[in-house]
């Protein structure tokens, strides 16, 4: 079927083909990326009326607390409208979601979205380190206290929730390594991805434990990096320079502990569910419609997840599913993350911007050596994190 | 790069929401609350219930017995002050198992 569209469309894309940048701020990257965008979308800065970013302290930088006015000072932009609602990675799904609210309500016309960081140059271990290691804070009482006095990581909650998973499920290691192995068979597809040499099912079984039960390569990298999108008004289409890639449906939804008394791993999935059944329902259309996928791959275990979430197959079949090569351009059903993703593209800290930049790119049939072929539509999906099961998701259906 | 304590423990802040939970762990005892209003339990600790907003949740000191329901051995930390676990046979630095939760 043919998805219904909204007012709202991307215009304009940029991603930053650095991958360590020591001698820039994640300020300028974020910069550069805004003016890739506006000069993609051919628009002018001065047409700018709203702003989103995300905080990117203290996982990869310094822009902290009012990041949307700290950096549309620098921008010198002058948006009537910002937002900086953090759900971790997948933050930049909720700005495409309000930038869609604001341009259905009539608030503004031209959304700049925007990312920059610059993990790697800070030497920043994300994923390895306890929170108040991280942040430089103390044990904050509630309720970190009851948590992070374990010396947890966060690749130990994701350890906590993938070994649940397999246990209730039948996951596999071996089968998640399939999505690390395609991720890179499709970085090499892409010149600017971080990590291009290939990589085995075996090379990830035999890394490094970093969390049990995750290995090294089940686990995204970490770069710097930086992108920008323009979500328009379609009054605006007729000035721009390239074809729309026009938002279609959009969701989100959230899950926590539900005081104690909830079930982590399988409310892992029920939340991408809601999610994506919001966003399936508004656009019309089903799995099915899916030409390419954009999954957030912080861990392995989160592409298996949302695709069980989103219904491109059954509960308890991510593991086969990727383990059959559905993931691969070269055959698979649902050709997801050619750029390489989190595991092998670029990973500064939050992701989920890329995934629209990579979705734009397949949509308008731009992406070169990789091409999802006559891709009309694509999906996003991305689970960002608070601490442990204090999650978000947002999904996206997209289409040209 | 700093010298790793190893008497040191990540330290929890204490609030007055929270003192009686670890006034009960100083006297060995692990703290669920379960509401008088609509007899749920709940953790981690809070001053209200956060089931029905309603009732008032009462302490009850847990038996000690439970059931595993996930865990992970963290086999790398790099805080820069992580100490060899106490809750694990791990000895490295580097090295500590976290996290069942306390059903
Ligand atoms: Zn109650």
């Amino acid at each position: 079927m043919t998805p219904t569209k909204t007012r709202a469309a991307i215009a304009g894309v940029y991603e930053h083909p650095t991958r360590f940048a020591p001698d820039k701020s994640e300020w300028l990257l974020m910069a550069e990326a805004c003016r890739g965008a506006i000069q993609d979308a051919g628009l002018r800065p001065e047409q700018i009326d709203a702003f989103f970013t995300s905080a990117t302290a203290p996982e990869g930088g310094w822009l902290g607390a009012c990041a949307s006015v700290m950096a549309a000072d620098y921008l010198n932009i002058h948006p009537r409208f910002i937002d900086e609602t953090d759900v971790g990675g997948a933050s930049f799904g909720y700005y495409v979601n309000r930038a869609v609210m604001g341009i259905e309500a009539g608030l503004f016309k031209c959304a700049l979205i925007a990312y920059g960081a610059t993990t790697k140059s800070l030497g920043v271990n994300v994923g390895t380190v306890r929170y108040d290691d991280l942040t430089g804070q103390r044990i904050s009482p509630m309720p970190d206290a009851f948590e992070q006095v374990y010396g947890t990581t966060v690749t130990s909650f994701m350890g906590l929730l993938t070994q649940r998973y397999m246990h209730d499920y039948g996951l596999t290691s071996e089968q998640l390594a399939h999505v690390a192995v395609t991720m890179r068979e499709h970085a090499a597809l892409n010149p600017d991805a971080a990590h291009r040499k290939p990589l085995t099912v075996e090379d990830v079984l035999s890394s490094p434990v970093i969390a049990s039960p995750l290995h090294k390569f089940d686990c995204c990298i970490i770069s710097d990096g930086a992108a920008a999108l323009l979500v328009v008004h379609r009054d605006l289409l007729p000035e721009c320079a390239k074809p729309p890639v026009w938002l279609a449906g959009f969701g989100e939804s959230i899950m926590h502990h539900e005081g104690g008394l909830g079930d982590w791993a399988a409310e892992s999935r029920e939340m991408v569910r809601r999610a994506c059944r919001q966003a399936f329902d508004m656009a019309g259309v089903g799995p099915a419609d899916i030409d390419t996928a954009m999954i957030y791959d912080a861990f392995t275990v989160n592409v298996v997840i949302d695709l069980e979430g989103a219904g491109f197959c059954g509960v308890g079949d991510g593991g086969a599913f990727v383990a059959d090569g559905q993931l691969k351009l070269d055959g698979g059903s649902l050709p997801t993350n050619p750029d390489g993703g989190g595991l092998s593209s670029n990973h500064p800290g939050r992701r989920g911007i890329f995934l629209f930049v990579e979705a734009t790119r397949q949509l308008r049939g731009e992406a070169d050596g990789r091409q999802v072929p006559g891709a009309e539509t694509a999906m996003c999906t991305a689970t960002g994190a608070a601490f442990l099961a204090r999650r978000g998701s947002a999904a996206h259906i997209l289409t040209r | 790069m700093l010298t790793a304590d190893p008497t040191y423990w990540p330290q929890p802040e204490v609030s007055g929401e929270t003192r009686p939970f670890w006034e009960a762990c100083g006297r060995g005892e692990f703290l669920l609350q379960r509401c008088d209003g609509c007899g749920k339990f709940q953790y981690p600790y809070r001053g209200f219930c956060c089931h029905c907003w309603a009732g008032q949740p009462r302490d009850v000191p847990s038996t000690g017995r439970g059931t595993v329901w996930s865990y992970s051995v963290v086999r790398r930390n790099r805080s820069r002050d992580t100490a060899p676990s106490r809750t694990s046979s791990w000895s490295s630095s580097w090295r500590r198992a976290s996290g069942s939760s306390p059903t």
